[in-house]
């Protein structure tokens, strides 16, 4: 296996454990919306808990450089980052558990290990920064290296750089938010049945995400035939929009669908009174997947 | 198989897994019944309201103040305190951890409880049939959910007995969490089908009764838009509070639904003799309309937000009622501080 292909193994369990850790890093910011006056408390686990999207960034960096140089700075400035939070988290922790913030190094309460795990997380993080900063120091360049394409047009490059780390952050909550509701969703209410269009969106969300970060990039995919790839894009724009229009129907049929079964998804809603969980779960992946048709189309008009 | 069938039937799987429908239970059946056996000259209840445990939850110091509450409470009743209702909103954010925590605490006390739920109690990593259960698995636990028709979940009546005569009834019902606006979420309210079945109950227990109706409360989380129109029509939001209290939420003052609810209507005229309520921590007003007592009870410990009274100590405690074979009953809030737990405070209505 080459080191690309394994670099995005781990970037896809990368994706899983960042996206349940993401939503979770939420949940417990939600806990303190009203007022923010626990933060010197939380805070150390909410900032555990998106690191690891910090580092899925990063590995995003690694595999799709484009220049030597800029893939030496992404080593030497994301691992200098990475292990100053990995060593003040870690010692922000132990402060926190020495005055009794925490009462002892297995409290329990917001994990069963916590905050064990959150400086684990942290030394974690260190040791990888660390790594990854003395490999920006050592490493050469060799011809195995492949750099993807550089946006010419400034204006695509500024829509793209604040496009895609916002979708990538909704693409993470709701992705964490789907996976862990396996544990919480509400199996027995009548209106289930409606909400699974909603879950299904929610999944794939991330799934289109994942999509484009291994297939769509991957040279497998550079070598299909125009009509295949106009397939996958098709399908993708066809079912998202059947979902859509499923959960809007059933939201007629039901109003409270939502409510009954994704109040434990979405707390910042129900602390704030503000209806954004459908937003954010249906227009993301339907963008994306209508640029994704839309971007053939153009490139069709361009070709005649 | 053809692949639009395939398509037809995936699409129909929702709907059809949506059409399952809910056993129908008489509104009036006993199912919906617990009982509580009064030892005493009267019965001694004590309101938790809004205790909110979260992930910012310094829970040993929580656990302690709630215990607080719980003795002065006992203390007030003369050492026999017999039941404890838990209206809503016992958590915001939280997990299961914190839940179990919450509710073995309320169960090592060894009095029976009640719970009815809050629009923030879902709010969790837990189903809200895993938090029924919970709630129901105490063993000092009273919380009954039938498997019914009727909105909400926590809809159920606990019949004080005396004597093989049922002399009060406690009424929890559920005010439900949010109602969906297109940008917004309204916070819900007791539907209709709720009020007929209190009033199918309240019905049971009067032929039960040789035509005359039990004395009851009832307990909910959301206070409904008409007891707030009825608290304005009262005067109470100009300061000529009936019985006592204060409100120090801002203007909508009671944060309720916009719906309107028959349940005020449908109490009066079912001879109800109170309804307490939670939901707005800062508000502990409590005033009488058309002789049925009504309003807040005092929000249980510090957390999320709570506000200071007028005299400067913390708006945080409990409401106890005394309930009298007559019919009558008394009221007390009382204030404990979590920074000084000697501090007391506190304020009585008599012979309601």
């Amino acid at each position: 296996m080459s080191k690309k292909s394994l670099l995005k193994y781990e970037e896809t369990l990368l994706f899983l454990f960042a996206s349940v850790a993401f939503f979770y890093g939420w949940y417990i910011l939600a806990s303190d919306f009203q007022d923010f006056s626990h933060l010197d408390k939380i805070t150390p686990s909410i900032l555990a808990f998106w690191l690891p999207t910090y580092v899925l960034v990063v590995v995003h960096l690694i595999l799709h450089p484009l220049s030597f140089e800029k893939l030496r700075q992404t080593y030497k400035i994301n691992g200098i980052a990475l292990g100053l939070i990995g060593a003040g988290g870690s010692l922000w922790v132990a402060i926190l558990v020495l005055i009794n913030v925490y009462h002892g190094l297995f409290q329990g309460f917001i994990t069963p290990l916590f905050p064990f795990d959150i400086l684990l997380i942290y030394l974690a993080v260190f040791f990888l920064g660390a790594y990854l900063a003395h490999h920006g120091y050592k490493i050469k360049k060799t011809p195995d290296l492949i750099f993807a394409k550089a946006e010419p047009r400034w204006a695509k490059k500024i829509i793209r750089s604040l496009v895609r780390p916002l979708y990538l952050f909704l693409a993470l909550y709701n992705f964490g938010a789907f996976l862990a509701g396996f544990g919480f969703a509400n199996y027995g209410s009548p209106t289930f049945g409606y909400t699974i269009p909603f879950y299904l969106l929610m999944f794939l969300e991330g799934g289109l995400f994942l999509l484009d970060e291994l297939v769509i990039r991957s040279s497998g995919y550079a070598i299909l035939k125009k009509k295949t790839k106009k397939i996958i894009a098709w399908s993708a724009f066809g079912f998202i929009s059947v979902l859509v229009l499923l959960s809007f129907l059933f939201f007629l049929i039901e109003p409270d669908y939502l409510i009954e079964n994704a109040i434990a998804y979405y707390p910042l809603d129900f602390m704030g009174g503000y209806n954004l969980a459908p937003f954010i779960t249906v227009v993301p992946p339907l963008l994306a997947s209508g640029a994704y048709v839309l971007s053939f189309s153009a490139r069709g008009k361009r070709n005649q | 198989m053809k692949a639009h069938n395939v398509l037809t039937l995936l699409l129909l799987c929702p709907v059809l897994l949506a059409c399952q429908s809910n056993a129908s239970v008489a509104l009036d059946s006993t199912a919906y019944v617990k009982t509580l056996a009064e030892t005493g000259s009267s019965l001694h209840v004590l309101q938790l309201t809004d205790i909110h445990w979260n992930y910012t939850t310094d829970l040993p110091t929580q656990t302690a103040y709630l215990t607080s509450v719980k003795n002065e409470a006992l203390a007030l009743s003369g050492g026999q305190l017999d039941f404890i209702m838990i209206t809503g909103d016992s958590f915001l954010d939280a997990n299961k951890e914190i839940a179990n925590d919450l509710y073995d605490l309320i169960d090592s006390w060894g009095i029976p409880y009640g719970v009815t739920f809050g629009n923030h109690d879902r709010q969790g990593d837990w189903s809200p049939e895993w938090m029924s259960q919970r709630v129901a698995s105490g063993k000092n636990s009273l919380y009954t959910e039938v498997d019914d028709n009727v909105t909400g979940r926590s809809n159920y009546v606990i019949n004080v007995t005396k004597g093989g005569k049922v002399a009060w009834q406690i009424y929890a019902l559920d005010s439900n969490s949010y109602d969906p606006g297109v940008l917004t979420y309204d916070y819900d309210y007791i539907h209709d089908d709720q009020v007929a079945w209190y009033e199918a109950q309240a019905e049971a227990a009067k032929t039960n009764n040789g035509g005359t109706y039990v004395p009851s409360v009832a307990f909910y989380h959301i206070p409904v838009k008409d007891v707030f129109a009825a608290g304005e029509e009262n005067g109470v939001l100009s300061d000529r509070y009936e019985l006592g209290g204060e409100i120090h939420e801002k203007a909508p003052y009671f944060y309720s639904s916009s719906h309107a609810s028959t349940l005020l209507d449908s109490a009066i005229s079912h001879d109800m003799k109170g309804m307490f309520w939670g939901h707005d921590h800062s508000n502990d007003v409590v005033y009488d309309y058309k002789n049925m007592i009504m309003g807040y009870g005092v929000k249980s410990g510090t957390e999320l937000y709570y506000a200071k009274a007028n005299a400067g100590y913390d708006m945080t405690g409990g409401a106890l009622y005394t309930l009298y074979d007559n019919g009558s009953f008394d009221l007390e809030h009382f204030f404990l501080q979590t920074s000084d737990p000697s501090a007391f405070h506190s304020w009585e209505a008599k012979n309601l």
